[in-house]
């Protein structure tokens, strides 16, 4: 058995493993751990994972296409059994949205992330992918060691100290004048109009979540969330959202908080588990939320980030990526990132 | 907030344009007032810019309330076109025949929606020519997120 050589001239912040055959991955997941002081033990597969001291692992990133034909799940269920406690990045290329979304259910899975190129269902014929976006993976794991417990909005995911905007949304009208002001700035910048519509459902289903969906009462209650979406509401001081935003050029960052935290893992998975079988995405009856917006978000952004603390806040922020054609921004994906239970 | 443009269409039918975003707020009752039992209707939807997820229950709505008439849908629109590949029972039992998605001209550059029929691989099968130089326009998406591909 090969010895594992961890020597490195540099300060580490502890180790990462990285189980990839993929040279695309291996690189570009390197970069990302690096750039956030990690080194890397490397597998090839599951089989060859190394044990490592307890607390020296900080995180595991799992490329599911070590076994395209294997069951995601039971290949995170492999990796959480051998690093127990570590949390988990998982990666794809190979029918990259189904099987990045089934790896969901594991509460040890954090970020998931497809390859770049890997997320349409091509036939295998016409499949090429790369590794994942490493400064997409670096901001996202920075984040998580990083372990704030406040709402951070769009700046992490553009280029540091760049500008953001920000207004408070308290009533139904509010969030209108916010979302016109978000176009309006996606209308200047002369995205093409498949990139203004991303921007505009990101936006608007982000707030109608914080509006409608997050409020609670003390008995943890939600209290708007049967209102009939056609009638004007008001928040009260305490229940005003934060919209904040962005576009570096590169980035499109949209960014809601609210003040209750109670968005939790549960209901992001059954939100987004709606596109692994497209006949249960059947909106809701009735007259208050349609149950798609999540779904719809994660659709539109390119990454979604949901940050919670129970009972202080929840922030959901979408990146919509808007360098390039529409087909370019397409082929990255939607990755996710859960700062949900805890530090990373 | 959509617009809706009424008239008469060729083969006695109703024809419609929707125009807008299509959110919580659109019930399409002009069509439904307008559309005799029985008549042939025909939606051109390529003006729909965005669908919010409240716009889906209120589009599905509006589907289900057109009932047993035949329904055509012309030119539907990318926002539209890509709502359908997430949510395939949107549309009810409407016929699509176009849709307009974004092409780009891999020659002078030019950006436009374009019409092509609404079958899978037709973003290749039926791209179009540029109307600036005249050259083969490349779909500027895939086309599993616009147009069937099952």
């Amino acid at each position: 058995m090969a010895l594992l050589s961890t020597d490195s001239p540099l300060p580490l912040h502890g180790r990462g493993a990285v189980v990839t055959r993929h040279p695309a991955t291996i690189r570009r997941v390197a970069q990302a751990l690096g750039a956030v002081g990690i080194g890397v033990n490397h597998a090839l597969s599951t089989d060859q994972m190394q044990k490592a001291s307890v607390g020296q692992l900080r995180v595991v990133v799992l490329d599911l296409d070590v076994d395209p034909d294997a069951d995601p799940l039971a290949l995170v269920r492999q990796v959480s059994e051998f690093y127990p406690g570590v949390p988990v990045v998982v990666c794809a290329g190979v029918h990259a949205k189904k099987r990045l979304l089934a790896t969901l259910p594991s509460p040890v899975v954090r970020h998931i992330v497809p390859k770049l190129g890997g997320w349409v269902d091509v036939p295998s014929e016409q499949r090429s992918f790369d590794g994942p976006d490493e400064q997409d993976l670096a901001v996202a794991l920075r984040r998580a060691f990083a372990d704030e417990a406040s709402p951070l909005g769009a700046q992490p995911y553009l280029i540091q100290g760049f500008s953001t905007t920000e207004a408070i949304v308290g009533s139904t009208e509010d969030k209108e004048r916010a979302l016109e002001s978000v176009m309006q700035l996606a209308a200047a910048l002369e995205l093409s109009d498949e990139k203004k519509r991303r921007i505009e459902v990101a936006t608007e289903e982000l707030l109608l979540n914080a509006i409608y969906d997050a409020p609670r009462d003390e008995a943890g209650e939600a209290t708007h969330a049967k209102l009939d979406r056609r009638n004007p509401v008001k928040l009260a001081g305490d229940q005003q959202v934060k919209l904040r935003y962005g576009c570096d050029g590169r980035n499109f960052v949209v960014s809601v908080a609210d003040r209750y935290g109670a968005l939790d893992r549960g209901s992001i998975q059954r939100s987004l588990s709606k596109l692994l079988d497209p006949q249960r995405a059947r909106p809701a009856p009735g007259t208050s939320g349609a149950g798609l917006g999540l779904m719809l978000t994660y659709g539109a952004a390119n990454q979604l980030i949901a940050h919670a603390v129970p009972g202080r806040f929840t922030e959901v922020t979408a990146v919509m990526h808007v360098s390039g054609s529409n087909r370019t921004a397409l082929a990255r994906g939607s990755a996710l990132h859960l700062y949900l239970d805890g530090a990373l | 907030m959509v617009k809706i443009e009424i008239g008469p269409s060729d083969n006695g039918g109703l024809r419609a344009s929707v125009v807008g975003k299509i959110d919580e707020n659109f019930e399409g009752q002009e069509v439904l007032k307008q559309a005799r039992p029985g008549q042939r209707v025909t939606l051109r939807l390529d003006g729909v810019r965005s669908i919010s997820s409240l716009g889906v229950r209120a589009l599905e709505h509006f589907m289900q309330q057109l009932g047993d008439r035949e329904v055509v849908l012309e030119d539907i629109s990318a926002a539209v076109a890509n709502q359908v590949t997430m949510i395939p029972n949107l549309l009810g039992r409407a016929t699509v025949t176009s849709a307009k998605l974004p092409f780009v001209c891999p020659s002078c550059g030019v950006e436009e929606a374009r019409s092509i029929p609404y079958v899978r691989d037709a973003a290749t099968t039926h791209a179009p020519a540029c109307s600036g130089c005249g050259a083969k326009m490349d779909f500027d998406g895939f086309s599993e997120e616009y147009l069937p591909h099952a």
